[in-house]
């Protein structure tokens, strides 16, 4: 079963790009004593090896410990944050939501002019996020600059609850999703050479990844996802990208990379022979960190498995607790099947 | 020439599906004395040992062309393009699968001016889902239709980028003279350079060269008033100054000129502000490599029919000859 705690606090963890630090100690705590090695590069990519100096071909699991989130900019003379966006969020996304800011966990509420004195020619626009400030009650510039400083990190203050019947919504199921699994699958045993990469900056341009997937080299690598899920009425069946419940997500394409088309098919045969049930990715966008592993020194098979997430990069997203015990199961007995 | 590059045309090799193109040079090269490889991305590596410093010349394998998505519910084929092509050039093109089978592109009812890639889909003549997923599968690609016509001076075609490279890669290595090599040559015919310049990054880490030359093409705009670029067809190969990603090495570049105006080989000098080629991975790859890179002048890139002056690639070849050699 899944590790709902585990993905409640990784859920819960500040992780804005370069701030990745809660998620390492989280995962830290976690692997111990299930891997042989664990390291923080320069980066701040987590790199846990397990079984590394076995001679057999060598696999890479990743997934991104960052999140979309916000920086601290500046201070207005009345104490408000201006910031710029870290990721790529709708700006539409963003007013009247609640965050939490920097190392004092300063808690705020992103703000704009409100309705009232609005013009009319006004309310139909929405504000670009440069225009909107964050509200942490603070009366002057110098109050607030005793709470936080130019340059920290914004996270969005969210809470991680169940709906409905096993569908679960919280922050940042891009990609400690990816994380839960991927630490979930390490306390299984296999008979090869396992590197664990938990890549930092991956919102910002795949960043941690280049020089993390750098130091162990593998052979083939598998990155495990939260991805678009827009499976909303008014959207054509093609354009949905992937669909709530239907299983694990495959990439064939995407906008970063073509996975390897072996080691694909090797993946939908174990599929279907344990009945696990699957979907492709259906509209080529986004990136993900497997476009660099893939071009690492002399070059790496890749694969790229995903949950479908509704709503990534907002400050809420939801996620279906079968789509995620599917992948993980899609993926252990896809790395039982390299085994021998 | 002719005959090679309509070999290398017709052979099915959208990136990442490359195996045709390169059983292509193999078979072209199986005769000669070349110690030939395949790494595990697909570059095709083809070393000719010789005293010198490290030279790679490279040229891609793979063309744009479509990846099948998703099928719909009519048994309509969705598809993702691959490489930089834009919706009103595949609109209304025939389509060649992997396995060969056809399809034409049309697209969802809008406006011809608001046509993106995400609005066209391919008709297979299935009809149903049931039957299209029995002639194509999600990730079958296909590729424009390689219809070829050779005029006296020119060629129109689909994938001439980079085939074009291919060909005269093949012919520089059938025509190199062993004894006169000032390099340790190595021709590297690349994977996956339309969608991010892949092969040319693992391969030039494998061969680590202290020179690098790419061929591929360069787009002539010689038809369009005001000429927005100087490069023509039939003016001879582009010598690469810059593109959007890379500033060629002066030394590499200038070596070059001087071969051409020695030679008396007609030659262009391209200087662009988008685009780019293997040759800004190779550039960039550990400690660096002096690169530089010629460019066969090409009209309606990324089309159904590129066209090429043969003028251009035959001066191209001797150009590259007169460098290698001594």
């Amino acid at each position: 079963m899944a590790n709902i705690e585990l993905i409640k606090k990784l859920s819960k963890a500040f992780g804005v790009s370069s701030f990745e630090n809660e998620v390492i100690d989280i995962l830290r705590e976690e692997l111990k004593g299930y891997v042989d090695s664990i390291e923080v590069d320069e980066m701040q990519n987590l790199i846990a090896l397990k079984n590394f100096d076995s001679p057999k071909s060598k696999v890479m699991l990743n997934a991104h410990m960052d999140e979309v989130g916000l920086f601290v900019k500046n201070v207005t003379p009345s104490g408000f944050i201006k910031f710029v966006k870290v990721g790529g969020i709708d700006d539409r996304v963003l007013l009247g939501k609640r965050v939490i800011i920097g190392e004092k966990k300063v808690r705020g509420v992103i703000a704009t002019k409100p309705i009232h004195l609005q013009k009319e020619s006004e309310k139909d626009l929405v504000d670009k996020s440069w225009d909107m400030v964050i509200d942490i009650g603070a009366k002057t510039k110098e109050e607030a600059l005793k709470l936080v400083q130019v340059g920290e990190g914004i996270a969005f203050d969210t809470e991680f609850e169940e709906i409905g019947d096993g569908f679960f919504v919280g922050k940042a199921f891009d990609d400690r999703l990816g994380c839960a699994i991927i630490a979930e699958v390490l306390k299984e045993e296999f008979d090869f050479p396992l590197i664990a990469l938990f890549s930092s900056q991956e919102e910002t341009g795949l960043r941690g990844v280049t020089t993390g997937a750098f130091k162990y080299t593998a052979d083939i690598s598998i990155t495990i996802e939260g991805t678009v899920s827009s499976d909303f009425p008014d959207v054509s069946d093609f354009n949905k990208v992937s669909v709530i419940g239907d299983g694990p997500v495959i990439t064939v394409k995407d906008a970063s990379v073509i996975t390897d088309h072996g080691l694909r098919k090797r993946l939908i045969e174990t599929a279907e022979k344990f009945h696990i049930p699957y979907q492709y990715k259906r509209v080529a966008v986004g990136g993900t960190d497997s476009s660099k592993i893939q071009v690492t020194k002399e070059g790496v098979k890749v694969l790229v498995m995903a949950v479908p997430v509704r709503y990534i990069h907002s400050p809420v997203s939801l996620f279906y607790l079968d789509d995620y015990e599917n992948t993980k199961r899609l993926l252990v007995e896809f790395l039982h099947s390299l085994e021998g | 020439m002719k005959e090679v590059l309509e070999k290398l045309v017709r052979a099915f090799g959208v990136s990442s599906k490359e195996e045709r193109v390169r059983s292509v040079i193999r078979e072209e090269l199986s005769n000669y004395d070349f110690e030939i490889s395949e790494d595990k991305f697909g570059n095709l590596i083809v070393h000719v040992p010789h005293d010198g410093p490290k030279l790679m010349l490279a040229s891609h394998l793979d063309s744009v062309g479509v990846m099948v998505t998703d099928i719909d519910k009519n048994g309509l084929v969705r598809f993702a393009p691959v490489g930089d092509i834009k919706a009103h050039f595949l609109l209304g093109t025939q389509i060649l699968f992997e396995n060969g089978v056809e399809g034409m592109v049309y697209c969802d009812d809008k406006e011809l001016q608001d046509i993106k890639n995400e609005h066209l889909f391919i008709d297979i003549g299935a009809r149903s889902k049931k039957e299209a997923l029995s002639l194509v599968q999600i990730g079958s690609g296909g590729i424009f239709f390689p219809h070829m016509y050779f005029s006296k001076d020119r060629v129109i075609s689909p994938s001439l980028d980079d085939r074009i490279g291919c060909g005269i890669l093949v012919e520089v290595l059938k025509n190199v003279k062993k004894k006169n090599l000032r390099f340790d040559l190595y021709a590297v015919f690349t994977v996956e350079e339309e969608v991010g310049v892949k092969g040319a990054r693992t391969s030039t880490y494998e061969i680590t060269p202290d020179i690098g030359i790419v061929v591929d093409v360069t787009p002539a705009l010689d038809f369009v008033e005001p000429k927005r670029n100087a490069i023509e067809l039939g003016k001879g190969p582009a010598i690469k100054v810059m593109d959007g990603r890379m500033i060629t090495n002066m030394e590499v570049r200038e070596t070059l000129v001087n071969v051409a105006r020695k030679n008396e080989i007609p030659f262009q000098l391209e200087v662009v502000t988008t685009g780019t080629t293997d040759a800004f991975a190779m550039q960039i790859t550990k400690e660096g490599v002096r690169t530089g890179a010629i460019s066969i002048p090409a009209r309606y890139i990324h089309t159904q029919g590129e066209v090429v002056d043969l003028n251009d690639v035959k001066n191209a070849i001797s150009l590259l000859i007169n460098y290698i050699e001594k």
